[in-house]
């Protein structure tokens, strides 16, 4: 089953590759764990993803110089077109995988879709996101160039935004994958690294970060950002 | 186990939700054959399909630019593979509904 969610991921990126967009998309939330493998290099880091959405952050103003139609780049797969919500942010959907897209939520905010032409979709503007764009690494994996956060500006961006879920299980979901992802990253000894992405986060956010951890008994890892 | 099950509820819902919606696109793509009736010397095209129990023919011109052609065998492909997606969720159902009503620990 997994094996099989995974070739599907891998085809829907090696399709957007060709299209020649995948480079100017970050790839987020828990499918990052899954491909940190190829950052770690490591047989005892677990690549378990307990999700079959794969979130796609796109820099705005988007830099797209190609229009592509993802929809119809994905659709013989399988793959449906919905919108979602009383907003309508597109969601392209399948049995095994579901693709949505993110941009980052700026000043005061706005829930409305931001909509990117380039790629006939629209992408849901959401907070901390800036923090992800600027902290990201290139990986190859399987032959493909992805872009993905720091995984240090992964753990952390999620030890902030773990208490703003109203699901409990995207919640422990958000949580149990930081520690997963920070953990491996003290393996590696990237103390430093990580250190240096904290003290580039905005002075609320590690307050608020640092609170977060606080609140599930993590105070080691807040002792580790704070030497 | 709270955390499991309501897991397990999403995905259920996430799977009907789908199933329902690829039953909606299948209406979208009749599937079917072309088929050439000749009728006093000249070809008419048709496009015949099962609905239950009847074989229906659709009337699509005397001509049939291959751009037509093209775009119903994009259907059929598409017909095809939500079909083979609703026998997969079909089969997800039957396992999460199972699951779901399992006893707890």
């Amino acid at each position: 089953m997994e094996k099989k969610i995974n070739s599907l991921c891998l085809e829907v990126l090696n399709r957007l590759n060709k299209a020649g967009v995948l480079k100017d998309l970050i790839i987020i939330g828990s499918w990052s764990i899954y491909f940190y493998k190829y950052y770690f290099k490591s047989e005892n880091y677990s690549t378990y993803v307990r999700t079959k959405d794969i979130d796609f952050l796109i820099s705005i103003p988007p830099k797209f110089k190609k229009e592509v139609n993802i929809f119809k780049l994905v659709e013989d797969l399988g793959f449906l077109e919905r919108y979602q919500g009383s907003k309508g942010y597109i969601k392209l959907e399948h049995p095994d995988l579901s693709m949505e897209f993110l941009v980052p939520e700026r000043g005061r905010g706005s829930d409305k879709p931001y909509l990117i032409p380039q790629l006939s979709i629209n992408a849901q503007p959401l907070r901390f996101l800036d923090f992800l764009i600027e902290n990201t690494i290139p990986l190859n994996a399987e032959g493909l160039h992805i872009r993905l956060p720091h995984p240090a500006a992964y753990a952390l961006h999620k030890f902030i935004i773990f208490k703003r879920r109203s699901k409990a299980e995207k919640h422990d979901r958000d949580i149990e994958g930081a520690l997963r992802v920070f953990n491996e990253l003290i393996h590696h000894k990237k103390h430093s690294e990580i250190r240096y992405i904290f003290r580039r986060m905005h002075k609320k956010w590690q307050q608020k970060m640092l609170d977060n951890l606080k609140s599930i008994g993590e105070q080691e890892i807040a002792k580790i950002l704070n030497e | 186990m709270g955390v499991i099950k309501d897991l397990l509820k999403e995905e259920l819902d996430n799977s009907l939700r789908l199933k329902v919606d690829y039953k909606e696109e299948l209406k979208k793509h009749p599937g079917g054959s072309i088929v050439v009736k000749e009728i006093k010397g000249h070809n008419y095209y048709y496009l015949a399909y099962r609905d239950a129990k009847k074989i229906k023919f659709i009337y699509k011109g005397k001509k049939l630019s291959s751009d037509d052609i093209g775009k119903l065998k994009e259907s059929k492909r598409l017909r095809v593979k939500y079909k083979k997606l609703i026998q997969k969720l079909d089969k997800r159902i039957k396992y999460l509904r199972k699951a779901l009503r399992g006893k707890e620990d």
